[in-house]
């Protein structure tokens, strides 16, 4: 008799085959289901609604857009410090917080870095790096021809040019290129 | 709503749809026998905590208390990509709100002694030495409801009945009867996955009808309502 099995009452030794669901198919649980009388194609009905809307209710807080440098702030991270957190560099923090590096060339091992740096979604991180390049914040122009900004760079050229990181840094950076994304595809 | 730590956002945001309605599922089932339990275990009251319709009430609400942070996942404590575990242990919080309850008394009393739930609602054991001179030993007996006790006793042999000329189904039974996995009673039986595997199958299908007599016998006397 296994350790404890004297506490089992009857109605825990007879369901007990419904214990240990973790390798059963979706069919198994199902067919459990309709031997505990539910009403399954409903249930599941109701439950993707259900997580829809919650996922959507999540979103509405968790995952907007939001500027990288903005948010570092917000948790009290200096623009250093959110370079050193993130493994990157002053120089690319900013030019990724203006949107200055091509989207599609930024590896997926640096979205999820600023994601879990900043407490964001990687989802909303990505869809604030997805937008158009923006001017410095604060910047103010003078001159009468209305300003240009700059072309968008790739990732791995803008670590290439990158006067400011270390060379470890920098190697390891580097190193992310045959990373290639599934989305940037 | 609290903020989610980015392990959970991540892993989270991995999980499809199609692998919600899995664990849903399990969730579902682990709730309806948790309260199916509580009802055979009392005495004919309704066995689900105030405010929750059904043991899908009850899953849904672990579902939330994830999402919206209230329940933080413990990652040491439940590794892994999913949050089923941790999400069993969030409906055995719900669920042992109904225990505690006034009105649960007598079910509390059929409660291992040995474990006890923390302020996050996560069960522990705890040394026997730890429990009230009280308890130890001359505790009452738990009080039974002769009626359902007979039920359950006079089930057992009616599926002991539908196994009776399958030897193998029948040892199967009884080891997932004494609470061993399914890995562990091929272990014992000396059988191979798809061999074990075969002898639940045929154990489900037997028992079938029995079992959603068991299921819906709870429900009518006040087990949880699934229109």
């Amino acid at each position: 008799m296994k350790r404890g099995e004297s506490k089992r009452d009857d109605f825990e030794k007879m369901t007990g085959w419904m214990e240990h669901t973790e390798g059963a198919s979706v069919e198994e649980l199902r067919e459990m289901r309709r031997m505990m009388g539910h009403d399954v194609e409903r249930s599941e009905r109701e439950f993707v609604t259900f997580l829809g809307s919650l996922k959507a209710s999540h979103a509405s807080t968790d995952t907007k857009p939001v500027g990288i440098l903005a948010v570092g702030a917000e948790r009290g991270l200096s623009l250093v410090q959110l370079a050193n957190a993130t493994e990157l560099s002053v120089t690319l923090i900013t030019k990724l917080d203006r949107r200055l590096i091509i989207f599609r060339s930024i590896p997926e091992w640096v979205l999820q870095k600023l994601s879990e740096v900043l407490g964001r979604a990687r989802e909303a991180v990505g869809d604030y790096l997805r937008q158009g390049a923006a001017f410095a914040a604060g910047a103010e122009y003078h001159a009468d021809e209305a300003p240009t900004l700059p072309e968008q760079q790739d990732f791995f050229e803008a670590v290439l040019a990158d006067k400011t990181i270390s060379e470890p840094r920098r190697k390891f950076l580097l190193g992310l290129r045959s990373e290639l994304r599934e989305e940037s595809l | 709503m609290k903020e989610l730590d980015a392990e959970t956002r991540r892993i989270l945001a991995a999980i499809t749809e199609e692998t919600w309605i899995r664990y849903y599922h399990e969730l579902v089932i682990y709730a309806q026998r948790k309260c199916s339990r509580l009802y055979w275990r009392t005495g004919g009251r309704e066995c689900l905590p105030a405010g929750y319709s059904d043991p899908e009430a009850i899953a849904r609400e672990a579902v939330t208390r994830l999402f919206e942070g209230r329940r933080p996942w413990n990652r040491e404590r439940y590794p892994g990509p999913s949050p089923v575990a941790f999400l069993k242990a969030v409906i055995d919080s719900v669920v042992s709100d109904l225990v505690r309850s006034e009105e649960h008394k007598r079910a509390a009393f059929l409660e291992d002694e040995t474990m006890a739930v923390n302020a996050d609602g996560e069960e522990y054991e705890k040394g026997i030495a730890a429990t009230m001179a009280y308890m130890a030993g001359f505790r009452p007996q738990a009080p039974v409801d002769p009626e359902k006790a007979a039920y359950l006793a006079e089930m057992v042999e009616r599926m002991e009945a539908k196994l009776a000329d399958r030897p193998d189904v029948a040892t199967y039974f009884q080891y997932s009867r004494e609470g061993y996995r399914p890995a562990e009673i091929g272990r014992r039986m000396g059988l191979n996955i798809e061999s074990t595997y075969q002898l639940k199958q045929v154990l489900v299908a037997r028992l079938k009808p029995l079992m959603q007599e068991l299921f819906t016998r709870g429900r009518e006397k006040g087990n949880g309502s699934h229109a």
